[in-house]
């Protein structure tokens, strides 16, 4: 379970194939496709998000961090539904292997 | 000419022989079995089947031969041959004729990477189709076979076929595969179709093969758009309901029931997108066969 403390960062697999990685727009938020891996994922708007937030070498974020992130793109958004959500985006990037979680 | 405008004993001959030559939409198969028993029922189930000349390219040679040796007298067994290719173990002798249909959609499968290929039935009404993709025991071939016998155009009870640059369907009006209750069912519901005798034993059960009607046969090319994607579902007891699916779920099942979709990359993406795209998306649940049909005919009405 993401925790504070612990930073997230995109895996190495993700930032070799991103450049080939097909997008979709759908009704529930996006699809993605990649095809080097073989692997499609639907992924919630936020999760989108906050999966482009960490798709740069070298960049590693705290769930606060990426809470503020979250919360500066909607200023209206419920601080603890918030909450729920990103945490529940970084389970299923972390699942999908598309990010890693990092001690710091 | 048809298959059926040949008569049983030449049928036979060519079978036997050189192979019965003839079109599945679009692909032209050449028929050859060692197996005679098989004989009178492929011949309903291909009857409306336009022959083809014999200097016309074919796409699959297949055979269903024999069990070698031994094998032909003890446990008689059959042997499914591709371009002189065994892909499989042999099975009984008895399922012959499933086999022959599971092996012809395993070369459909194998060598078609210029359409996407999905592991759906697909029914269509005037040029309007549905797409059933569905895991076994859902209830898909059960509710084909009964659009099929209720007006409704066979394109496909296995594998649905899709354009990459159109986007339309293409149909292939081969037999149905029945299985387990599905076939008594829709012996009751379509007394008019003809339904070959139920194979016991086979790794999925009791089959029975329902041949197509003629109507899906002669209007096979017939180009068709992909108007609704429907997952369906039997529940005992259930009422028929259409739930809608959003796009991204209907992606997603369209993608996991492609068998190529992987090997197109892009360009299977971009199929599965467009496809869900000019698609309303459903799931379904349904237990009685005429609530369901009513249900297709509102939404074939609705298409108008």
């Amino acid at each position: 379970m993401p925790a504070t403390g612990i930073f997230y960062a995109a895996s190495e697999a993700l930032l070799d194939t991103q450049s080939s990685v097909l997008w979709k727009e759908v009704d529930e938020g996006w699809i993605r496709f990649d095809p080097h891996a073989g692997e499609t994922h639907l992924l919630a708007p936020v999760t989108r998000f906050i999966l482009d937030q960490l798709s740069h070498d070298g960049t590693a974020l705290s769930e606060a961090a990426l809470i503020h992130a979250v919360l500066e793109e909607e200023p209206d958004a419920d601080p603890v539904e918030c909450q729920g959500q990103v945490r529940s985006a970084l389970n299923a990037l972390l699942e999908a292997r598309l990010i890693r979680a990092v001690i710091n | 000419m048809k298959v059926s405008e040949l008569s049983r004993e030449s049928f036979r001959a060519r079978l036997g022989g050189e192979g019965v030559r003839l079109a599945a939409g679009p692909f032209n198969c050449r028929l050859q079995s060692g197996v005679s028993e098989i004989a009178d029922e492929l011949a309903h189930l291909y009857a409306h089947h336009p022959l083809i000349d014999d200097s016309a390219f074919v796409d699959f040679h297949v055979a269903i031969q024999p069990g070698h040796g031994l094998r032909r007298w003890v446990r008689p067994q059959a042997r499914f041959v591709v371009d002189a290719i065994e892909p499989f173990t042999p099975l009984p002798r008895d399922q012959s004729l499933p086999m022959l249909e599971w092996g012809l959609n395993w070369c459909i499968t194998a060598y078609s990477q210029h359409i996407l290929v999905i592991h759906a039935a697909s029914v269509a009404r005037g040029r309007h189709a549905a797409i059933l993709p569905a895991p076994p025991g859902s209830g898909k071939s059960t509710l084909c076979a009964a659009l099929v016998n209720r007006g409704w155009r066979l394109l496909s009870d296995e594998l649905t076929l899709i354009r990459l640059d159109t986007g339309e369907l293409m149909g292939l009006a081969r037999p149905v595969s029945l299985k387990n209750a599905s076939i008594d069912i829709i012996r009751d519901y379509a007394p008019e179709a003809f339904l070959t005798r139920p194979v016991r034993d086979t790794s999925k059960g009791t089959v029975a093969l329902m041949a197509p009607t003629q109507t899906s046969v002669e209007a096979v090319n017939t180009p068709t758009r992909a108007t609704w994607m429907v997952l369906p579902r039997y529940r005992a007891g259930a009422e028929a309901r259409l739930t809608p699916m959003g796009s991204g779920a209907a992606f997603l099942q369209l993608a996991d029931n492609a068998m190529n979709y992987h090997i197109l990359g892009a360009r299977g993406f971009a199929a599965v997108g467009r496809t869900v795209d000019q698609c309303r998306n459903y799931s379904f649940e349904y237990s009685r066969l005429d609530d369901a049909i009513a249900v297709f005919e509102r939404l074939a009405e609705d298409a108008k």
